[in-house]
């Protein structure tokens, strides 16, 4: 016992410790500063002078991929098939469900020409459903959309319009929780708001994006295909196309008027899942582009490559602190720069937290008036959510940098039903 | 599931043990005015610098798109018919090929023996 009180009071002297104990205290505060103070440069500049509507109208293809979606599909079709644009197609791609999805959406063909069913008798997963279906769509713009997702009516009128610019390819559009009866929903609803909204707004402003929303997100189909489409073998493609996207000078944009609305897992163990695979993703898209750095034209991902490191460097760095911490006091030591309680620079981080929740909640309000009830639980957010996300973070991190590659990634998203009195109802945005 | 009185109850103890903690430092003697005021000094000037940075950065950019002009390159690329992304060859059987298949609008797609098959639904 004197020799592990004596080891671990020897390593709380070491600069190493005082180097990792810095960065785990100013790397939250530098980047939620940073994330906040740039959305706010991204609405003053962007959001006050928005693209407008596109005036043409190319022709479309909304494409959804469906597995296993009778519970949400026929909600789904109703919200695609009553957009306010002349001239698109609803092709879904059914891959290989087991359940009554391609009965529900032969039965609404049956009613409305634009609706296009691909049948798919083999299960490749949600990538190859989305590339077997692009061969065949007849739009240049290709919108992919997640079966759960309920667009609002000028969904394409605002995605459209920044296409305009040639070297567009692709446009994030701005995904709100739906369903927030649970607590667990209620905070994803504030995080989405005030972490993925703000993050993709200042990232905007810098020029370059971590990632597309996976669930809805406009594509030019020349230049999915110039970066060979979705790669089946990725946890998640949204971002694997995102990075090729951006390292062939594509430029990605974010509209946040293009709002749907969208469902999140509603239990601890449906999160985890998601976020695991989110992390796995993420990982491999930094194992498969660290050689950018050698390649000067690419400079502008650099900071958004470097960003994302730091965040999983922080994760490892934050949890391996608490550990050496909780074994610290158990032993009846005090360790430095800890505290059983939060001290001051942990509250100040905390606090940062929340105004940065506050500022996405002001900013995406414009947008889902409904946003701002949920900030009642933000707290909930640095003070547990947040550890959650880490443990996530530093568990799936591992197997994504050494697993190997090339096997195809599968979907496993359970769908139900939201009910009506749940649904968020999402405000439009002022004119 | 919990109901929504609990979640209430949850939301709100959230916020009491948030400000409580703070109360709980100012308590202790860990907050102190020159403390909070140095603080706040830190995050300003850190405000500051970002804001100042990521304007730079926006002229920067601005100035390079006044003086090269917007970048115009479009991409033209047609989709493989050949074979899929995972290296299935393709047989489009139905009236047309893909020409065919993309005007149609019920389709079914079958793996046989390795080749991926465009069939028109029935």
């Amino acid at each position: 016992m004197e020799l592990l009180k004596d080891l671990l009071g020897w390593i709380a002297e070491t600069p190493i410790y005082g180097a990792a104990l810095a960065f785990v205290a100013a790397y939250p505060i530098f980047t939620g500063v940073m994330w906040t103070v740039t959305s706010i440069i991204f609405y003053r500049r962007n959001e006050r002078n928005p693209v407008p509507p596109s005036e043409d109208s190319p022709f479309v293809s909304v494409v959804v991929a469906a597995y296993c979606e009778e519970a949400v599909i026929g909600r789904t079709l109703d919200a695609l098939l009553a957009l306010d644009y002349p001239a698109y197609e609803v092709v879904i791609v059914d891959d290989g469900s087991r359940d009554r999805t391609a009965e529900i959406v032969r039965r609404r063909m049956e009613t409305d020409d634009r609706l296009r069913l691909i049948q798919k008798l083999v299960n490749e997963g949600k990538a190859m459903a989305l590339n077997d279906a692009v061969p065949v769509t007849h739009g240049e713009i290709v919108v992919v959309i997640d079966a759960d997702i309920r667009p609002r009516p000028e969904l394409l009128r605002y995605m459209v319009g920044h296409f305009e610019h040639g070297r567009v390819g692709a446009v994030a559009g701005n995904a709100q929780v739906s369903n927030t009866r649970t607590l667990l929903g209620k905070i994803q609803a504030t995080e989405f708001a005030s972490i993925v909204s703000v993050l993709r707004r200042a990232q905007r402003v810098w020029g370059r994006i971590l990632t597309v929303s996976g669930a809805v997100c406009a594509f030019r189909k020349g230049a999915m295909v110039d970066c060979g489409l979705f790669d089946p073998e990725m946890a998640t493609e949204d971002i694997a196309l995102s990075w090729k996207l951006q390292r062939r000078f594509y430029d990605i944009r974010y509209e946040p008027r293009a709002v749907v609305a969208m469902q999140v897992p509603e239990t601890l163990g449906g999160l985890w899942q998601q976020r695991k695979r989110w992390a796995k993703g993420l990982a491999q898209v930094l194992r498969r582009h660290v050689d950018l750095f050698l390649d000067w034209r690419t400079r502008r991902l650099w900071p958004v490559f470097l960003e994302a490191v730091c965040s999983v460097l922080w994760a490892y760095l934050a949890v391996g602190m608490i550990g050496f911490w909780s074994l610290s006091y158990a032993i009846g030591l005090e360790p430095l720069g800890a505290n059983p309680v939060p001290n001051f620079w942990g509250m100040v981080i905390a606090t940062i937290a929340l105004v940065q929740l506050g500022v996405g909640v002001w900013l995406d309000g414009q947008y889902n008036r409904d946003v701002g009830r949920f900030f009642l639980w933000a707290p909930l957010y640095p003070l547990f959510y947040w550890m959650l996300m880490l443990v996530i973070t530093v568990s799936a991190t591992p197997a994504a940098l050494l697993g190997r590659r090339g096997k195809t990634s599968h979907w496993r998203t359970a769908r139900f039903e939201v009910a009506q009195d749940e649904s968020v109802e999402l405000e439009r945005p002022a004119a | 599931m919990m109901n929504r009185t609990l979640q209430t109850a949850i939301g709100i103890a959230s916020w009491v043990l948030l400000i409580g903690l703070w109360i709980q430092l100012a308590l202790e003697g860990h907050v102190s005015l020159s403390g909070v005021e140095g603080a706040a000094i830190e995050l300003g000037l850190l405000s500051g610098a970002v804001i100042g940075i990521t304007m730079l950065w926006v002229h920067h950019n601005i100035r390079i798109y006044r003086r090269k002009g917007p970048r115009t390159g479009r991409a033209e690329n047609v989709p493989r018919v050949d074979e899929d992304r995972l290296g299935h060859p393709i047989r489009w059987d139905l009236p047309g090929g893909v020409h065919g298949a993309r005007d149609t609008r019920l389709l079914t797609v079958r793996l046989d023996n390795g080749t991926k098959i465009y069939e028109r639904g029935v």
